[in-house]
């Protein structure tokens, strides 16, 4: 069935321009990236699709400050085929994108997209970890923490760019995910990262997620980490701490029990994957 | 809304709601190898090659494909016969129903352009987001072997337009 309530269709070439249909809109107007969620969820009051698809948002470049600027509608393909953004995190990207949905997805679904979206994600746990950041366009541009932009509620606004800050020498970053077939969505996910200054964690995230949230760092799990040597005994006990720290939510598919021991299993599997990682060299 | 993009090489043109999907489009247009199985990205059946990648068109709207390059599978034989991928598929009993071979034959046929000698386990991943209720899937993955190595000791199939890696 085609989405009757939709009777416009744009296709801006100027930022500025999408912007302002936005704007105008007054909701009945959305923003169109590959259109993977926007298809099946399109909301009521949609009458109006704004296809960005013209506006040169599909880029990967190197950022002033050695970071990468990544356009908002990069597909995850783009993003999987391109070596620095793949290789970033030691690793942890290119591993995360290759488990997001399969090929066929993963050819039309955008960055931007993803991140406007805010559900259920394997994404979002591993931009968390790296400390990405987010550039918004509302008339002028604004850039945002991740963790900042998932908490604000900003109004209608162009996503433009994702960011991912300078690689640190010493760091590395692994993720991991459970699902009950290759293709469905994580029961629970994670995604780590160590920075190590002379065999000392000087730096540590910890974020787990799973179905229906989109991932939350831990706190307690990171202190408990940081300010000691990355040893199999450091990491055991950071696992332990996570898995007790979290509560995440029970359902027909999985308990909270087994969701929060998954929760442990993740946190060691992917810290021990970073302690070889950083042995190789980390980023 | 009117939107113009090459179909199997030829230029099309085509009057839809704006709100239509690119299956809704293609099947409109008699383009029936394009299967609804679910309509929600989850089976594959729909899968069309969009510049050479293989997309599923019920997650497309059509107006996404304006100014762009479709191949489905009523381009990938020609005059002489079937393009190797089918006649492999064929050949390895990677067929029964029928339902799901088109959309596999799509993801397989982007799978061999970027990668014309793939393993095992690379098939198994350029595969993963087609369903397959009838053949286990064991002959599938022959069959896109078997294509590979046939495509590999004859001269490049043109098809309809050709290879999609340009
Ligand atoms: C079959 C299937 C399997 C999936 N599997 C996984 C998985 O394994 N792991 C995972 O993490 N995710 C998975 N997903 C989720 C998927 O990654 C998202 O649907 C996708 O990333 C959304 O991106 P899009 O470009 O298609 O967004 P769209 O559908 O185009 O848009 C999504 C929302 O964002 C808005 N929007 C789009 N672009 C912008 C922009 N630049 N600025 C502002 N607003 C914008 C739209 O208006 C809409 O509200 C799956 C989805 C499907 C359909
Ligand atoms: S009909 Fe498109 S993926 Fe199932
Ligand atoms: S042959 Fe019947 S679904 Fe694949």
């Amino acid at each position: 069935m085609p989405l009757t309530q939709i009777t416009h269709y744009h296709r801006p070439d100027q930022l500025d321009e999408a912007w302002r249909l936005v704007r105008d809109g007054d909701g009945a107007a959305r923003l169109l990236g590959g259109g993977t969620d926007l298809v099946v969820r399109c909301p009521p009051e949609a009458t109006a699709l704004v296809d960005l698809a013209e506006v040169g948002l599909r880029y990967v470049e190197p950022a002033g400050d050695g970071g990468l600027r990544i356009g908002a509608m990069s597909t995850f393909t783009d993003l999987l085929e391109h070596p620095e953004v793949a290789a970033y995190g030691a690793g942890a990207v290119g591993e995360m994108l290759a488990q997001v949905g399969s090929v066929l997805h993963r050819n039309s679904a955008t960055i931007g997209g993803h991140v406007v979206r805010s559900r259920l994600s394997d994404v979002l746990p591993v931009l968390l970890a790296l400390d990405a950041s987010v550039v918004v366009y509302t008339g002028e541009q604004a850039t945002w923490s991740i963790a900042e932009y998932l908490d604000a509620d900003l109004g209608p606004h162009v996503v433009v760019e994702v960011r991912l800050p300078p690689p640190v020498a010493g760091s590395a970053a692994a993720f991991v995910r459970f699902s009950r077939t290759e293709f469905d969505h994580a029961l629970v996910n994670a995604c780590c990262r160590v920075d190590l200054d002379q065999g000392v964690v000087a730096g540590a995230r910890v974020v787990i997620g799973e179905s229906v949230t989109v991932g939350r760092r831990v706190p307690a799990a990171e202190d408990e980490l940081t300010g000691g040597p990355l040893t199999p005994q450091t990491v055991a006990a950071t696992a332990r701490v996570a898995r007790e720290a979290v509560s995440l939510h029970d359902d027909w598919i999985a308990s909270a029990d087994y969701r929060n021991h998954l929760a442990g299993v993740a946190v060691e599997r992917c810290l021990t994957t970073v302690t070889d990682r950083l042995q190789k060299g980390g980023s | 809304m009117r939107v113009t993009f090459t179909l199997n090489g030829r230029e099309t043109h085509a009057d839809v709601a704006p709100g239509a999907t690119l299956m809704e489009l293609l099947r409109g247009q008699g383009t029936v190898s394009v299967k609804d199985g679910c309509a929600r990205g989850d089976c594959g059946s729909c899968a069309v090659l969009l510049d050479g990648r293989a997309v599923t068109a019920c997650l497309l709207f059509a107006g996404q494909v304006e100014g762009r390059r479709l191949t489905t599978a009523e381009g990938l034989a020609d005059e002489v016969g079937l393009h190797p991928l089918q006649q492999a598929l064929l050949e390895a009993g990677g067929v029964q129903c029928g339902f799901c071979t088109p959309g596999i034959l799509m993801a397989a046929k982007e799978l061999l352009d970027r990668e014309p000698a793939p393993t095992h386990q690379q098939i198994r991943v350029g595969l993963a987001g087609n369903l397959c209720r009838c053949t286990g899937y064991t002959k599938i993955v022959e069959g896109v072997h078997d294509a590979a190595a046939m495509l590999a000791s004859t001269r490049p199939h043109a098809g309809a337009e050709g290879s999609d890696d340009d």
